[in-house]
Order: C-alpha cells, then sequence, then structure tokens
C-alpha cells in the first residue's frame, strides 16, 4: 500500500515539475522572441469626448471640428511620416466621458494602455483636462489640450501637456489693447467678476495689466455664486463713477447685470461683459441697448486667418450653424499635429514632443501657432503654451458680434463712447 | 347604540385589551372605571378609529366602524374628547370651537350649538378671542367639552375629564356632565375619580388588565364590596 | 464711502422688494412645513419650473408673466400633488419622516435641474418686458422689480387671511399642531397636507413667474433658490407665517446693505453669521414655537 502510494506521489511531483519547466521554457522564449511589431497602418489620435451630461452641446462641436479634420487629412492620403517612409491614415479614437472628469481620467488610461494611441487631445473644460494631464505626463504621452484656458494646467509645468487655448491670464492683454486704442482714452475703470478660478484669473490679470499701463481702478469686487440680484453691488460701482465698466462674469449674470445697470441708470462710457453678449440671445433681449457693448471670444468666423472661410462654409454647410471655438480649436489642433509628424518623420512620444517644441508659427485656422513658455501677470511660469494664442475683443455693431482687438485683425471701426440707454 | 364586542387590541406583542364587550344605549351614561393602565384610553381610541382592533368588531347605530378612519367616525356622529382634552393651543378659543363644528352636520348648527355652548360654560365667552393655549386646565377641559358639543355627537365618549383638576372644578365639571346627561346626550366616560362616575353612570364596567371584570348597573358595581375595597378605598 | 441719503433710499426699496420675493418664497415652503412637516428641498426646483413656465409661454405665445402666472401656478400644483403622493404620503408616521422627505426632496431637486438642464440646456434665458424704470424722486426702480415684490405681497397677505380666516385654515393649522386631534374633530389630515402641498408648490410657481421678470432664468437657479429659501425658514423659524416675513425681510435687507456695504464676497459669510447668530440665540429661530 505504502509503496505504491509512493509511486502515485513520485508521478504527481514529476508532473509538476515538467509543468513548471515548460511554463518557464516557454514564457521565457516568448519574452526574448518578442514578434516584430506589426507593420503601422494608421496614426491613432485618442480624445476622451463629453457627448453627454453638462458639457454635451461643446463636447458635440469638439467631435464635428475633429470630424472634419481628420477626413480631410485622410483625403488627402494621410500624413507622411519618415519613419515608415509612407503615408498614414489618421484614425480618430474617441469615448464619451459623461462630461466626468474621474470617466475621463480611466478613458485616457484605456486610449494609451489598450487602444496604444500615438496622440493625445485634451478632454471639454479646464476640470476635466486637468484631472486626466497627469495621465499623458506619467505614460509619457503628448497630449495637446485644445479646450482648456485655466492657467493651473500649464502653471504645474508637465513635460507632454501643450495648451493651444489662449489661457485666462492672457485675455489681460487683448484688454489693455482695448483701453489703448480708445480716444480720448479712459482713465478710470470698475471691475467686477464672479469668484471662481477661471474668471477670478482673467480678472486679476487684466487690472493688472490695466494697473500697469496707467489706467486706475475705482472700483473692483469678486461676487461668489449664488448671488442673483446685483443691483447692490451696481449702485456702488455707479458711486464710483468709472469711465470703463468690465464684468468677467457668467452669461446668466451677464443678463441681470445688463438690465440692473438700466434700473439704476448706471451708464458708464464702455460696458465689456466677457460671457452673455457673445450669446446671440443678448440681442435679441437687450435689442438697441446691446449696441456697442463689448464681449469676448476665443475664435471668430470672420478672422482674416487662412482656411478660417473653408472651413466656416464647409462647417456651415454640414452642419447648419455657425462654428465656434469649440469646433475650431480642435480642428486647428490637428492642423498643428499634423505639421508636428511631418517634422518628427516619427511617432515616438518624445520625437513629437521635440517637435512641437521647434515648429514656429504653424498657420492654422485660429492664427499661427507656437508653443513655448510664458510667466502671466501675476509671476507664475506657465509651460509650453501657445504664444499665438488671443482672445478676441468684440463689439456688437448693427447687432452682429464683430472683432475689435486685436486691432489688426479687425475690419471695423470702434464705437465709443457707449451710446447709453435709451431713455 | 354603541356595540363593542370580543375585542382584542395590542402593541406590538403586548396585548392591551383582551375580548373586551361593551354596549352603551340611546341616551345612557355609561362608565368605564379601572386603574392606570387597564386598557381604559386605548378602548376609547379604539372605538374612535384611532388605533385598529385585532379581533372582534365595533358597530355603531347598527354600522360597523372598526378600521375606519377617525375622521370618518367623526362623521358617524361619535366623538371622541381625549386624554389631555386634544385642543389647539394656538387656536383662539372661539377658532377651537369653530373648527369642532367640522362635519357637514355640525357646521349646519354652528351658530346655534356656540350659543349653547357659552352657555354652558359662560367662561369661555369670555376667553373667546384668547390662545387655548392660555387658558388655566379647568378651562381647557370646559373647552375640550365645548368642542365635543360643537360636533353635534350622537355619543360624546369622554377620557378623564377630572384629570389634574381642582376639587373646586371637578365638582363642576361633574356638574356639567350631569346635565349634559339631563339633555339626553348618550355618553360614554372613562374615569379614575370611580365614586363620582358610578353615582352619575346608568351602567358601569369594571377593566382590569384588559378584561372586563364586573358590569351592572351604577349603583350595584358601588356596593360591591371587593370594588369597594379596591377602587373605591372604603 | 458715505452714501447719500438717495442711495440709501433706493438700497432700502431695493432691500425691500427683494426681500417680499424671498417672503413669498418662504411662505411657500412653510406652508408645506407647517402641515406635513417635511422640508420640501425641492421649493427652489419648483420655483425654476415657475420661471420656465413664465419663459417658455413669453417666448412663445407672448403671454406676460403676471397672467401666465396662473399657469405656473397649475402646472406647479399638478407637480405639488406628485410629490406629496409619491414622496411624503408613503412615509408619513415613520420615525425619521423628516430626514427621509428631506433626502427625497433633495432628490427630487437634483433630478428636476438636471432634466431642465437636459431638455433646455444651461442656455441664457430670461422674460424681457423692456419696460422702462420707474422714477420716484431721485431713485429709480426696475418695474418688474416692483410688479414682483407688490405681487409677492398681495399673495403672501392673501394666504395669511385664508390660514387665519377660513375654516381650512383654522384645519391647516390644527392639523399642524396635532395630526391626532385634528383627526379627533372629523379633518382628514390626507387631504388637508395633499392642500397644503399643492398651494405651496402653487406659490413657488407664481414665485417662478415673478422671478422670470427679474433674475435670469437656468436649472442652477433651482438649487441657489432652494437653500435660500431653506435659510430663511430656518432663521424665521420652521413653519411659522411671521418667521417667513421676518426671515425673507431680513435676508433680503443682508443681502442688500452687506453687498452694497461690505463687498458680495462676502455675502456667503454674512448669510452664515446671521444664521448661526439667530440660532445660537434661538435655536428654533426668530419666530419659531416648541
Amino acid at each position: 500500500m505504502s509503496y505504491k502510494k509512493g509511486v502515485v506521489k513520485t508521478t504527481y511531483i514529476a508532473i509538476i515539475i515538467a509543468i513548471i519547466v515548460i511554463a518557464a521554457i516557454g514564457g521565457m522564449a516568448y519574452m526574448y522572441m518578442k514578434p516584430a511589431p506589426p507593420a503601422k497602418e494608421s496614426i491613432k489620435v485618442g480624445i476622451s469626448l463629453s457627448l453627454s451630461g453638462g458639457f454635451a452641446a461643446p463636447g458635440q462641436r469638439q467631435l464635428w471640428g475633429l470630424t472634419m479634420w481628420v477626413e480631410e487629412v485622410n483625403e488627402r492620403g494621410g500624413i507622411y511620416v519618415a519613419e515608415y517612409g509612407k503615408k498614414l491614415k489618421v484614425s480618430l479614437i474617441y469615448y464619451d466621458d459623461r462630461s466626468d472628469s474621474a470617466t475621463a481620467t480611466r478613458l485616457y488610461e484605456r486610449l494609451i494602455t489598450e487602444d496604444k494611441v500615438d496622440i493625445l487631445l485634451g478632454p471639454y473644460g479646464s476640470g476635466i483636462t486637468l484631472a486626466t494631464a497627469p495621465i499623458a505626463e506619467k505614460y509619457k504621452v503628448v497630449m495637446l489640450s485644445q479646450m482648456a484656458a485655466a492657467d493651473t494646467i500649464p502653471a504645474k509645468g508637465y513635460d507632454y501637456v501643450f495648451t493651444l487655448l489662449a489661457v485666462a491670464s492672457r485675455f489681460g492683454l487683448s484688454r489693455v489693447e482695448l483701453l489703448d486704442s480708445l480716444s480720448p482714452k479712459p482713465k478710470t475703470f470698475a471691475l467686477l467678476t464672479s469668484n471662481e478660478l477661471y474668471p477670478l484669473t482673467v480678472a486679476r490679470a487684466t487690472k493688472t495689466l490695466w494697473e500697469k499701463a496707467g489706467y486706475t481702478s475705482v472700483f473692483y469686487e469678486e461676487y461668489p455664486k449664488g448671488v442673483t440680484d446685483f443691483s447692490a453691488i451696481l449702485l456702488r460701482a455707479k458711486a464710483a463713477d468709472p469711465e470703463v465698466f468690465y464684468a468677467v462674469c457668467y452669461p446668466a449674470d451677464a443678463f441681470v447685470i445688463m438690465r440692473q445697470m438700466k434700473d439704476i441708470k448706471f451708464a458708464p462710457k464702455l460696458i465689456f461683459l466677457d460671457d452673455g453678449p457673445n450669446d446671440p440671445k443678448f440681442v435679441e433681449v437687450f435689442g438697441k441697448e446691446a449696441e456697442g457693448v463689448f464681449t469676448q471670444m476665443s475664435w471668430h468666423w470672420e478672422l482674416p486667418f487662412p482656411g478660417v472661410k473653408e472651413f466656416v462654409e464647409k462647417f456651415k454647410a454640414r452642419y447648419n450653424e455657425l462654428p465656434r471655438h469649440w469646433s475650431a480649436y480642435p480642428y486647428a489642433a490637428g492642423q498643428f499635429i499634423e505639421k508636428a509628424i511631418e517634422k518628427a518623420g516619427s511617432l515616438d512620444s518624445a520625437k513629437l514632443r521635440a517637435a512641437f517644441l521647434e515648429l514656429k508659427d504653424v498657420p492654422t485656422i485660429v492664427g499661427p501657432v507656437t508653443f513655448g513658455d510664458w510667466t502671466n501677470p501675476m509671476g507664475e511660469k506657465l509651460k509650453q503654451i501657445n504664444l499665438g494664442a488671443i482672445n478676441f475683443g468684440l463689439q456688437i455693431q448693427k447687432g452682429e458680434m464683430r472683432v475689435a482687438i486685436p486691432r489688426k485683425y479687425s475690419s471695423v471701426d470702434i464705437i465709443y463712447p457707449w451710446p447709453g440707454w435709451a431713455s | 347604540m354603541l356595540q363593542v364586542s370580543e375585542v382584542d387590541v395590542s402593541y406590538g406583542h403586548f396585548q392591551v385589551l383582551s375580548g373586551v364587550s361593551l354596549q352603551v344605549r340611546d341616551k345612557e351614561l355609561v362608565t368605564v372605571i379601572g386603574s392606570n393602565g387597564a386598557g381604559k384610553t386605548t378602548l376609547l381610541s379604539t372605538i374612535a378609529g384611532l388605533l385598529p382592533p385585532k379581533r372582534g368588531e365595533i358597530r355603531f347605530m347598527g354600522k360597523r366602524i372598526d378600521g375606519i378612519p377617525p375622521y370618518k367616525v367623526v362623521e358617524e356622529g361619535l366623538v371622541l374628547v381625549p386624554e389631555g382634552r386634544g385642543n389647539f393651543s394656538r387656536l383662539t378659543v372661539l377658532e377651537n370651537l369653530e373648527l369642532s363644528a367640522y362635519t357637514r352636520r355640525a357646521k349646519e348648527r354652528k351658530d346655534e350649538t356656540i350659543e349653547e355652548v357659552f352657555n354652558l360654560f359662560p367662561i369661555l365667552r369670555e376667553r373667546m378671542h384668547q390662545k387655548a393655549g392660555t387658558l388655566s386646565g379647568g378651562e381647557q377641559q370646559m373647552l375640550a367639552i365645548g368642542r365635543g358639543l360643537m360636533a353635534r355627537p350622537k355619543l360624546l365618549m369622554l377620557d378623564e375629564p377630572s384629570l389634574g383638576l381642582a376639587p373646586k372644578i371637578v365638582l363642576q365639571i361633574f356638574s356639567i356632565l350631569r346635565r349634559l346627561k339631563e339633555e339626553g346626550i348618550t355618553i360614554l366616560l372613562i374615569e379614575q375619580n370611580a365614586h363620582r362616575a358610578l353615582e352619575l353612570a346608568d351602567r358601569a364596567y369594571l377593566l382590569e388588565t384588559g378584561r372586563v371584570a364586573m358590569q351592572g348597573r351604577g349603583e350595584e358595581l358601588l356596593q360591591d364590596p371587593r370594588l369597594r375595597k379596591l377602587y373605591l378605598g372604603i | 464711502m458715505i452714501p447719500s441719503a438717495d442711495t440709501i433710499l433706493q438700497l432700502i426699496v431695493q432691500a425691500l422688494l427683494l426681500g417680499s420675493i424671498y417672503v413669498l418664497m418662504a411662505v411657500g415652503l412653510n406652508v408645506i412645513y407647517g402641515v406635513v412637516k417635511a422640508i420640501n428641498w425641492a421649493h427652489g426646483a419648483f420655483v425654476m419650473l415657475g420661471a420656465y413656465a413664465a419663459y417658455w409661454l413669453y417666448e412663445l405665445y407672448g403671454i406676460s408673466p403676471y397672467a401666465s402666472a396662473v399657469f405656473s401656478a397649475i402646472a406647479l400644483a399638478a407637480i405639488g400633488a406628485f410629490t406629496h403622493e409619491l414622496l411624503m404620503k408613503p412615509f408619513f408616521g415613520m420615525r425619521y419622516f423628516r430626514a427621509i422627505t428631506l433626502v427625497v426632496t433633495y432628490g427630487l431637486a437634483i433630478l428636476l435641474i438636471n432634466i431642465t438642464r437636459y431638455m433646455w440646456t444651461d442656455v441664457l434665458r430670461g422674460v424681457n418686458l423692456g419696460v422702462p424704470p420707474a422714477t420716484i424722486g431721485a431713485i429709480s426702480i426696475s418695474r418688474p422689480f416692483l410688479y414682483g415684490g407688490l405681487v409677492a405681497i398681495a399673495l403672501s397677505i392673501l394666504f395669511y387671511l385664508m390660514l387665519k380666516r377660513t375654516q381650512i385654515g383654522r384645519a391647516a393649522r390644527a392639523v399642524s399642531e396635532s395630526r391626532k386631534h385634528a383627526m379627533l374633530v372629523g379633518i382628514n389630515p390626507n387631504v388637508m397636507s395633499r392642500f397644503m402641498v399643492i398651494s405651496g408648490a402653487a406659490m413657488a410657481g407664481v414665485t417662478g413667474s415673478l422671478i422670470s421678470t427679474i433674475f435670469a432664468v437656468t436649472p442652477e437657479m433651482g438649487s441657489v433658490l432652494g437653500i435660500k429659501a431653506i435659510t430663511i425658514v430656518i432663521l424665521g423659524g420652521l413653519g411659522s407665517y411671521a418667521g417667513a416675513l421676518i426671515g425673507g425681510l431680513m435676508i433680503g435687507f443682508a443681502e442688500a446693505s452687506g453687498t452694497y456695504f461690505l463687498g458680495a464676497r462676502y455675502q456667503p459669510l454674512l448669510y452664515f453669521l446671521t444664521l448661526l447668530i439667530v440660532l445660537s440665540i434661538k435655536p428654533t429661530g426668530i419666530a419659531g414655537e416648541e
């Protein structure tokens, strides 16, 4: 009995050892005989988009802009990559992050580790971009952010993250040009801003730059979320009697601010509302009184950059509306990537990154793009931002939003002073 | 008029009433006496519809009323003046009275009834616009009874109307009960003050740990030696 | 900076009008709390829906929000009935009724705000009646604000009289004091609580109509106003009519004067300080009982 048992035992052990040895040899063989990489068939561009949830409207438009670029570049046969000695087509890999940062973070991990994309595009909005940029940095994959304006992202100093859209602190540059171009030049300004991160950056940068340029602040106020009634704030601003009134606010606030300014008959010589008047609804609601009010946009369909006209026409024909920066910037990101891959001659991340930094004044529909470092008016060092990015100052003229600032891209005269309230 | 048959009531697993049967005839004053915790208040609450009986049935004017909500019971003309009086302290005396004529039947005769109540309790007329919460204990009880009358009850149930009142006021309350009885109002009265209650009652029930231990005419119970010893302290 | 007498007068009028709107909102919330003992967190969302109703009726059919307030009230009354039957009644008599309804109506608020956002997006909306401001002496007051404030005051008074003078009002107060004792009088408390939730919701609808002419209409306003309304009733005393009046006016004044003299950024701080001080002196709120 005991003898037989011993034989069985030995046989078992022998089998187990055999399995282990075979597995080990097989594993080593697999490791050493790494199969040759499959021939590269396409350039994989990965992005997480907010196709549902709170950012669904801009997110959808972001996809439209990208789709237009991908189709155009593939119609041209793709992008020539020297490393492979041929043109490769672009394939866009995208997922819906439901406007949620945590989901987007997982999606970028997946794009890198499972889909093995060659280059990444940034998601929608500063919040999601801030959450996902570290993923690109961790895996050392280039991420070109096109829909995030917060200074905090380039301020992190990531090597692999590039910011295409004008960051908030750069908005002040065109605000200074606006006041400088008026005649007679105003002396005093009042600034009202929401105290959320992004408007606050815009406001503080503008205030710093305006004061440096010699304009005097007679009223400065930061209002918290949840303020519904602005009349007390505006009464105080009115009492300070500024020539220029600038509010860095959200559209809903702009609507109330404008109405309550009228209620208390606060009529400065210049009204600039960051968001609100750039919505067609504003003109509809305020009619003649909207005339001469300033606002901003990151991009405008009448800009004189090469390709804008064609882009706008094609976009309108296809999607039945005017393109906004939500579509123009992703398209421009594609234009830039095209040039960068050609220059790098490779899809290797380090080489791509180097090409991003070497390229100067790449023409795109958002203007010439050059990436470099910049110190913002508050003294923060920003890494790899688009030094060509402009936030455009617009003025409502005859019910239309017209580019007013920078003057070199404008085709209209500025109305100043603002005509005032209809009595 | 009121027929309670074999009623069981329990709070969770704790049985409070077991097989209680009782009846009140037209124009009778029936009293239920018993010590604290014997189930007297539970009995009235059950009849009023505040508690569902587990077993047995309750009929009022021939109609089954167990299981129907309290506000429907009131509509039938069966009105409870609960323990603690049940006045609305934030409403004035007048508001309390007006509110209590809530059913359609009572509403029609509201003004007339208010006059009657004021004649019965002249002090309430004086306190008419005062908040009920500011009344003294005796006045509160008068208001409670007054509210009960406002509903034009066919049967008025009173839960310990003399509780916590000064002897002089107790006397007054009992004389009012007597007057109501003489006016022909059917009353089911619960009292700890067994002596007075039995003197007044046509018939009486003694409740002991949730069971009817004794029943009979008021005087009969007053004469019972065991009852005299245990409940009347004689 | 010392303001001129005119500015102060203007501020006071402004605060009064703003306060009146808040009073109406708080009365609506308290009406529900008084009888049902549930804080309806979705009250702000109800106001928002009322505002959207007014907006769409104005935008599509040109109906003035003052006229369409009736429609807003009816629409919200329906939503109120739904809220009562499905989100409050099933929990009656439960031990943690207040906590449960608070959480459930909070959920409802989020749901309504997000449905609105989904259907109509965050886009800028609002009813612009285009009427010039009214000038009284040296002060200039927005007409929609003026009308809104007056309608709010009138409605609040009307509701107060209803509560005080009618049998249904007395019944409501009775249920508010004791459901059990009210039942013994012959009142069906479920009918009363349904009636009051419907009334409160209808009042939210009217508040929304008035607000649509004054402030911007966005889904977000649902949560902002909801928190404001709850702050006011807690400040004034839950379920107390006088509390809603005092609390609403107080917040109106705190908002207007605080913003003017201290600056808008201190507004949330001012809110919580007021609440903290009042509640530490009187934990049940200014006019709260118990």
